[in-house]
């Protein structure tokens, strides 16, 4: 077997010794070769297999094939190019991105019948049958999200009300040199600490670590929406942060609004980050959850 | 979870926002904070880490 990797394009160098046989497979996919190169250009996802050695053999070769299959596997003749391919199949089978979306207070089966693209992505990508929130209302449940504990709190007042102490996960990515933010849906400016309109601060959990306020002002900032602002230029760039949280304002979350109209909302803005090159790559992985719907046994839960 | 490698994949384990907090904080490279300090992550449960 050989190592796979998702790409959107990529540039590999042809040569004479050590050649190996590569094999692309996926929808729209068109190899280009020229000199002692080759590059993929994707019009979706495609499988890069690196299938084995074939010394001896000449550097050249292209071929293209539609998403139907009826062209063969392209292959082209390559010298080894460990180093490249090795470290982008890495990243395929191990995200080094996490974007995490959350929505509000629906449990699982109401969540099956009622969004069905969400449900139908769950089922093709990947699904956690027994994940719970750790208690009610939101805020302790985003807090746990964000510093790995309720901090006590058992309200959902403002950052004003619980000012926490230590850190949080957006600051220790920081301090591990990682890139960290928040996109906050309805949120007017940075780091926003009280409710506007329809942007919730509880819904805000790096609003309540004081200590990196300085930092929430700058990475913790208004998402625009999947036409145009900060989440959509950095999903397009490639700069996705190493965590980053997507906060929808209480109507796409669920909260105040209808499942049906939070699953379009969930399906505008998967649709920009899985066209966005760290999807493609293979970089970044996509977590959607709810904050508070399904307790654990033993726990009240709230109608 | 969404990732391109995974493929239908149902994860069993009973999870919680601990093991989110605590698969951030080993993938920006710390150790996981607080009450999350010995969950192995929501990554790890999904074989992504």
């Amino acid at each position: 077997m050989g190592d796979q990797v998702a790409t959107e394009s990529l540039r590999l160098n042809l040569g004479g010794r050590g050649a190996q046989a590569v094999r692309v497979t996926g929808p729209g996919r068109t190899m280009r070769c020229w000199g002692r190169s080759v590059q993929l250009v994707a019009a979706g996802a495609v499988l890069l297999t690196v299938v084995g050695a074939s010394p001896g053999r000449p550097a050249a070769a292209g071929a293209t094939g539609g998403p139907s299959g009826a062209a063969p596997a392209a292959r082209a003749l390559v010298e080894p190019f460990t180093t490249t391919v090795a470290s982008r199949s890495r990243a395929a089978k191990r995200p080094s991105k996490l974007l995490v979306v959350v929505l509000e207070n629906h449990d699982v089966s109401r969540t099956r019948r009622e969004m069905p693209y969400l449900s139908a992505q769950a089922a093709r990508y990947g699904q956690a049958t027994r994940y719970f929130g750790v208690t009610h209302p939101s805020l302790p449940n985003y807090l746990t999200m964000a510093g790995g504990s309720t901090f006590g709190v058992r309200d959902d007042r403002g950052p004003g009300a619980h000012r926490l102490r230590g850190a949080s996960v957006f600051g220790q990515a920081l301090g591990h040199h990682r890139t960290t933010a928040t996109y906050a849906e309805g949120m007017r400016t940075n780091c926003q600490q009280r409710d506007t309109g329809r942007y919730a601060v509880r819904h805000n959990p790096w609003t309540y670590f004081p200590a990196e306020r300085a930092a929430c002002r700058r990475h913790d900032v208004p998402a625009g929406t999947p036409a145009r602002g900060a989440l959509r230029r950095d999903v397009r760039a490639g700069r996705l942060p190493t965590f980053s949280m997507l906060v929808p304002d209480v109507c796409n979350d669920a909260h105040d609004c209808s499942l049906a109209r939070a699953d379009r909302w969930v399906r505008s803005w998967l649709r920009v980050v899985q066209a966005g090159p760290d999807w493609r790559a293979g970089r970044l992985a996509v977590l959607v959850t709810f904050d508070e719907a399904t307790t654990p046994p033993g726990t009240t839960s709230r109608p | 979870m969404m990732h391109p490698s995974l493929h239908k994949t149902r994860v069993r384990q009973r999870l919680d926002h601990h093991d989110l907090s605590a698969g951030v904080s080993r993938l920006v490279g710390g150790s996981p904070l607080r009450g999350a300090a010995h969950r192995r992550g929501v990554l790890a449960a999904f074989g992504l880490a």
